[in-house]
């Protein structure tokens, strides 16, 4: 019998098995394999549009500081919160322009409408920072699918400390107290004034004085003001140059003032706590430094209203500029300009007396406030809508009194303002026969011819001022030459009235006081008003007489206080004193005063 | 007859060898087998092939994307101001005013080959700056070495500004069986002013 050989049915079946193994096996690995592609391929695509979704978040944070709450990915009291949302067919901020539809992207459509969902989660950080972890999940087809992108913003109550840039000569500092406010020469403050708290209290007072008159005496500085008043006064349009430059320049100016009020902040403080400390003072003494400390709160006064009204035009321009502005980049940079200087004039609306005529100036600055913020609202409602959430953010802010604790420099201005009130409020009130100083003669070579001019440009040819006034007869200056004004009494009344008035253009003082009187007008009752021109009469040792400035000011004996020039037998320079003590000084009686008119 | 004994002879003469011959039918079962290995092994060598191209093509793909997105949005950061589109539009063309001041156009050409090959629109993206200190407007001239080209592979694109500093971008690839779409978003970074 042959041996005939074959297959037999279990090898076929093992054959068959091993085989369908194998191709089991090959396409399963297949299967993974292109599932694979396609999930490297979702996750690529989800880590662009993370990418995306960052960029719109540091967007929305440029132009507005609380833009992450305004997403709402913070809560109002900036604790993490956390955001999931599907992001087809504009179902997310982030994803509305353009919306991923399925007649515009169905690529993306295809691949989001899977169970795609983004998963934004805040975390709130140490030093006011939180985490946003900005991810993607999907259902992918391997399992799920998640992109996470981790990244920093500032957190909603964000704080700085702040920093002034104002220089201030420190080392030059209790030299000048002593030589200007003490009018003591070769001494040191300690032997002046023994007390360490009341040396303190002088110290603050110089700092705030030194500081003050230098900056409304910084030629720069009245001359920005001068421009911007004088352009703002010409109807140039919004659009054009000037008008640009004017707001620039009030601008500039507020953000000076409040630099070197920055500065003198923890001086108004000290001065406003430690006031009481100078009573221990010796008379002489502590009435110098109380003539100062007067005169650095009438400066800080006048720095407010200059910075309140610079902060008005200032708002009000870049309003007006935006709306008139065609260029996008030019109103998305005014609207933070413009809301920071609402801002400023919402949190400041309480301290803004002598500023604005009405007396209703905090509901009038509220209401222009909400009027700009729902125009902005509707204006950009189809255009961005960052600057809506903003503005509607913003009305929150205003509405619940949050501006102050939510925007730090308001918060700092309203600190200050604060220190400013309360500072005034423990100083004497000013005597009303005393007009408001004119801070544009500061520095100025002669007075403007008006009243107030003629005190203010006096009272900056003394110690402590610019003496910058210019005796033309001589041609010297008080800061180059503490003898210029010495003898020349009558030039120098008639250069505080810049040369005004025909009956001071005369050989003398006696010459002067003969043409007023010829015209009837010298009175010799009652009170000198400010600015009034006052006369003693010629003497043996005096043939010309004398002529000096009433302050409008008083001693507590009701002595009127004037200003008037040295002479080479006394004393150098420009002082104030009483009348009592000019006429036993000039050694002829008093002969009355002239009005100013 | 005569058949049948040379049948009996040629199977004694293998008998005698201790060979034999295949039948048909074991030839045919044999062809087919090997017949049936032969286009499994083909079908997998040919899947995988197909496989390791669509990755690789993935790949190609995915750089493309990046590298164009990277390219637009670096452009765009030397920006200062938009020209086109405006607010609340949408354009195929971006110009822009950069940091010299000078206008910076992105704009798609049609790649004829490539549209030809996919039967279906596909474009290069360019940019153009026209430098302006060079520039005259009465007679223009056209200066190849400003024209760069940033990214290829396009079908579709648009430029759509989020708001005044910032632009959205949808980018749409094609290339081969591959079909890429994505968003993205890229700022000005010179605003023009200090805050």
């Amino acid at each position: 019998m042959r041996k005939r050989k074959g297959f037999t049915l279990l090898e076929i079946c093992i054959g068959m098995l091993l085989l369908g193994g194998v191709l089991v096996i090959y396409l399963q690995s297949m299967q993974s394999s292109k599932k694979k592609n396609e999930y490297y391929s979702e996750h690529f695509i989800a880590s662009i549009m993370a990418a995306k979704v960052v960029e719109a978040c540091f967007q929305e944070a440029d132009i507005n500081l609380y833009g992450i709450e305004a997403l709402g990915l913070v809560d109002k009291d900036g604790q993490g919160l956390t955001f999931s949302t599907p992001v087809t067919d504009g179902q997310t901020v982030f994803f509305k322009a353009p919306e991923i539809t399925l007649e515009q992207h169905p690529h993306l459509y295809s691949m989001f409408s899977k169970d795609f969902m983004l998963d934004i989660n805040s975390e709130k950080d140490a030093k006011q920072y939180f985490t946003l972890n900005t991810a993607f999940a999907w259902k992918a087809a391997t399992g799920a699918g998640k992109f996470n992108f981790y990244c920093n913003f500032p957190g909603s109550v964000l704080r700085k400390e702040p920093h002034s840039t104002f220089a201030f000569p420190e080392a030059k500092l209790e030299k000048k107290l002593v030589e200007r406010f003490f009018e003591e020469k070769n001494k040191n403050l300690g032997t002046i004034i023994s007390s360490p708290g009341a040396r303190e209290v002088a110290l603050s007072t110089g700092r705030i004085y030194f500081s003050t008159s230098s900056l409304l005496a910084d030629k720069p500085f009245t001359e920005a003001f001068a421009t911007a008043e004088k352009l703002a006064a010409e109807p140039h349009a919004p659009t054009s140059v000037k008008y640009y430059q004017a707001t620039e320049l009030y601008f500039g100016i507020a953000r000076d003032i409040l630099d070197l009020m920055l500065f003198l902040k923890p001086e108004v403080e000290r001065l406003s706590k430690d006031l009481d400390k100078i009573d221990s003072m010796n008379l002489r003494t502590k009435t110098r430094l109380q003539v100062f400390i007067q005169r650095s709160g009438l400066a800080l006064d006048k720095l407010r209203q200059v910075f309140l009204i610079s902060v008005n035009e200032a708002a009000s321009r870049y309003r007006a500029q935006m709306q008139s502005s065609t260029s996008l980049k030019s109103q998305r940079l005014m609207i933070e300009k413009c809301l920071s200087m609402h801002r400023l004039m919402i949190v400041t609306a309480d301290f803004s007396d002598g500023v604005f005529v009405s007396d209703n100036a905090y509901n009038i600055i509220r209401s222009e406030y909400s009027l700009l913020l729902a125009t902005l609202a509707r204006y950009f409602a189809d255009k961005d809508q960052s600057i809506v959430r903003l503005a509607a953010q913003e009305k929150r802010f205003a509405d619940d009194n949050m501006i102050k604790d939510r925007y730090f420099v308001c918060d700092l201005v309203y600190q200050l303002f604060s220190e400013i009130a309360a500072l005034k409020a423990k100083l004497p009130d000013p005597d009303p026969g005393v007009p408001d100083p004119d801070l544009s003669v500061i520095g100025q070579p002669s007075g403007n011819g008006t009243a107030a001019g003629a005190i203010t440009w006096a009272q900056d040819q003394m110690n402590g001022g610019s003496g910058k006034g210019l005796n033309v007869n001589i041609g010297k200056r008080i800061c180059d030459d503490p003898k210029a004004w010495n003898d020349w009494n009558l030039a120098f009344v008639s250069t505080a009235y810049n040369g005004s008035k025909g009956e001071l253009l005369v050989g003398s003082a006696i010459d002067s006081y003969s043409a007023w009187e010829s015209k009837g007008k010298v009175k010799t009752t009652g009170r000198p008003p400010a600015g009034a021109i006052m006369y003693t009469a010629a003497s043996a040792g005096n043939p010309y007489g004398h002529i000096f400035i009433a302050t409008g000011k008083s001693d507590e004996s009701g002595d009127p206080i004037v200003i008037t020039t040295g002479s080479s037998g006394s004393f150098d320079g420009v002082r104030e004193m009483t009348l009592s003590q000019v006429v036993s000084w000039a050694s002829g009686k008093y002969l009355g005063y002239v009005s100013p008119e | 007859m005569k058949k049948i004994v040379q049948n009996h002879v040629l199977r004694a003469d293998c008998g005698n060898r201790g060979q034999r011959g295949f039948t048909l039918v074991e030839i045919s079962v044999v062809i087919g087998l090997v017949s049936l290995l032969s286009i499994m092994v083909f079908r997998f060598y040919f899947q995988s092939n197909r496989a390791q191209t669509s990755l690789i093509e993935g790949l190609q793909m995915q750089n493309t994307i990046v590298t164009g997105v990277n390219k637009v949005l670096r452009e765009v950061r030397l920006g200062t101001e938009f020209i086109i589109p405006d607010l609340s539009e949408q354009s195929t063309v971006l110009v822009f005013s950069d940091f010299e001041n000078n206008t910076v156009a992105i704009f798609p050409v049609l790649n004829k080959e490539l549209t030809k090959e996919e039967n279906e629109n596909i474009y290069d993206l360019y940019r153009y700056k026209a430098v302006t200190k060079d520039f005259d407007l009465s007679s223009p001239v056209h200066v190849p070495a400003n024209l760069a080209l940033l990214c290829s592979d396009i079908s579709d694109i648009n430029f759509r500004l989020a708001n005044a500093k910032s632009l959205t971008v949808t980018f749409s690839f094609k290339k081969g069986n591959k079909s890429y779409q994505t968003v993205t978003e890229g700022a000005l970074m010179n605003s023009g002013d200090v805050k």
